[in-house]
């Protein structure tokens, strides 16, 4: 725990002094003084990023949450059934690397302006990777462990809960810090269309009025976002996972 | 106790297990032993109904076998110990599955890790374990069912001698206390003369001698002259290479 405190010690005195430097050498606006950026943090931090962050947040994590349910479905069933993989494979081969982004006018225009064209996309960018690391994962289990669970007299069930979802946890968690990323990243950009909450209008529209105060503001809040949200993902890890510390 | 009757089983074109017959009453027990790839391990997995036959038929006390049976444990090669339960939650597991209650899961687990001198280890993970003591929780995953019969394939191939010794008495004092009938896999010809009360010599899929081993459950047979000359014995029979010089007989 020692440790861990200290590296996020280090990691906040490097980005600060990297920072600091950058802002006495290119003496520009654009890179705004670091104390000015904390004064306006503490004091815009409940009235205007915490409402945009919340729109944010609820914006990931019901896409998480469906990507989850979803996907881990999907990567169980190919994983488990060879002939329900042979059809999808290749779904899921054409689809997966496709720029999902490049479609948000589309789902726009199928799915409406709001809340709901966001979420759809940042599904249809996480649950690949998760589809993809449960079948994997589910690939990997060892027979022994199947022969194991069904000589306990297991049925269907009890596999999927006490062997599969176990055996590949390690592997969809570790897809969702993949993931996290590149939804925050996603979500910015998509937040800069027909939304009047979320972090990343919040960004764009400080950045357009011209002020970088605030704009930072709102950057370090998107950084405060993404580390709360890994660190949620580590809790999962240490309290479901910690069996794979030990082999 | 078991009665199996024409019993064959092919892995697609290849017949690895060809219409086997024998009968093992209640409270015995049999060492099934061969060289790798005889079909000793899927004649294991069909007693255990984790395999269907293709024909003939495997009856416990006087029912068709047709599905995983309540009363059977099973302790399968490389203990199969989940990793991501602790040593209590894979002792639990079972009962879990068959709707025990609670207080009587706590009960039967409890008591079973004291018998079996793992109490120290409950919250322990199994990669945490030695091979002795993998070994050991995997017996107790199978005792905490109160099984009538244990199927056993290789249970202590990854052991060094001394633990294999120690764990072979463990079966052996359980099988003496409990009347429990059990058939274990082998191909350790000191492990069959110790453990087996018949002794069922396997070859290319079939039986090529099943022997009453009479100074079966003596103690201190290790060091007796009858265990070397029953193995001696044994190791002539295995060494038949051609089907032309099988014989089958039954004594």
């Amino acid at each position: 725990m020692k440790q861990s405190k200290f590296s996020t010690f280090y990691a906040l005195v490097f980005v600060f002094f990297s920072w600091v430097i950058l802002y006495f050498w290119l003496d520009s606006n654009i890179i705004a003084s670091p104390l000015l950026v904390a004064v306006t943090f503490s004091k815009i931090l409940v009235p205007e990023l915490l409402p945009n962050l919340l729109f944010s947040i609820f914006r990931i994590l019901s896409a998480v949450i469906i990507s989850l349910v979803l996907g881990v479905s999907i990567g169980v069933l190919t994983g488990l059934y060879t002939r329900i993989d042979k059809y999808l494979a290749p779904l899921i081969y054409l689809l997966y690397p496709i720029p999902k982004i490049a479609f948000l006018p589309v789902f726009m225009l199928l799915f409406g302006l709001g809340n709901l064209s966001k979420v759809i996309i940042l599904i249809a960018i996480i649950i690949f990777q998760i589809i993809v690391t449960t079948r994997d994962g589910v690939r990997n289990i060892d027979s022994k462990y199947f022969a194991s669970a069904r000589s306990l007299g297991m049925g269907s069930k009890d596999i999927y809960f006490q062997l599969v979802l176990p055996a590949i946890l390690p592997g969809i968690l570790t897809a969702l810090r993949i993931t996290v990323g590149t939804s925050i990243a996603v979500l910015f950009f998509a937040e800069n269309f027909a939304v009047h909450y979320g972090i990343g209008y919040y960004i764009m529209n400080s950045w357009s009025m011209v002020n970088y105060p605030k704009m930072y503001c709102g950057i370090i809040a998107v950084s405060l976002l993404g580390y709360f949200l890994f660190k949620v993902i580590d809790f999962l890890e240490i309290k479901f996972c910690s069996w794979q510390k030990v082999n | 106790m078991i009665k199996v009757e024409n019993l064959t089983f092919a892995y697609q074109a290849e017949t690895v297990v060809k219409e086997i017959n024998f009968e093992l009453n209640a409270g015995k027990s049999l060492a099934i032993i061969g060289p790798s790839g005889c079909g000793k391990t899927t004649l294991l997995y069909l007693l255990a109904a984790l395999q269907k036959p293709d024909s003939g038929a495997v009856t416990i006390n006087g029912k068709n076998l047709t599905q995983i049976r309540e009363k059977t444990g099973v302790i399968l090669q490389d203990y199969g110990l989940f990793p991501w339960k602790t040593v209590y939650k894979n002792l639990t597991l079972g009962l879990k599955i068959r709707g025990y209650e609670k207080y009587k899961i706590t009960k039967i687990v409890g008591q079973t890790l004291k018998d079996l001198k793992i109490e120290e280890l409950a919250n322990n993970y199994p990669a945490e374990l030695s091979g002795g003591q993998k070994q050991r929780v995997a017996i107790g995953r199978a005792l905490v069912l109160k099984p009538d019969l244990l199927l056993m394939d290789e249970p202590f191939s990854a052991l060094d001698a001394l633990t294999r010794e120690k764990m072979q008495n463990l079966i052996l004092k359980i099988h003496q206390q409990q009347k429990l009938s059990f058939v274990i896999v082998t191909h350790d010809i000191a492990e069959a003369v110790f453990l087996g009360q018949t002794i069922m010599v396997m070859q290319a899929g079939k039986v090529i001698k099943l022997i009453d081993n009479q100074y079966f459950g003596e103690e201190k047979l290790r060091e007796k002259a009858e265990f070397f000359l029953l193995q001696k014995k044994l190791r002539q029979l295995m060494q038949f290479k051609t089907a032309g010089d099988l014989s089958y007989e039954t004594k």
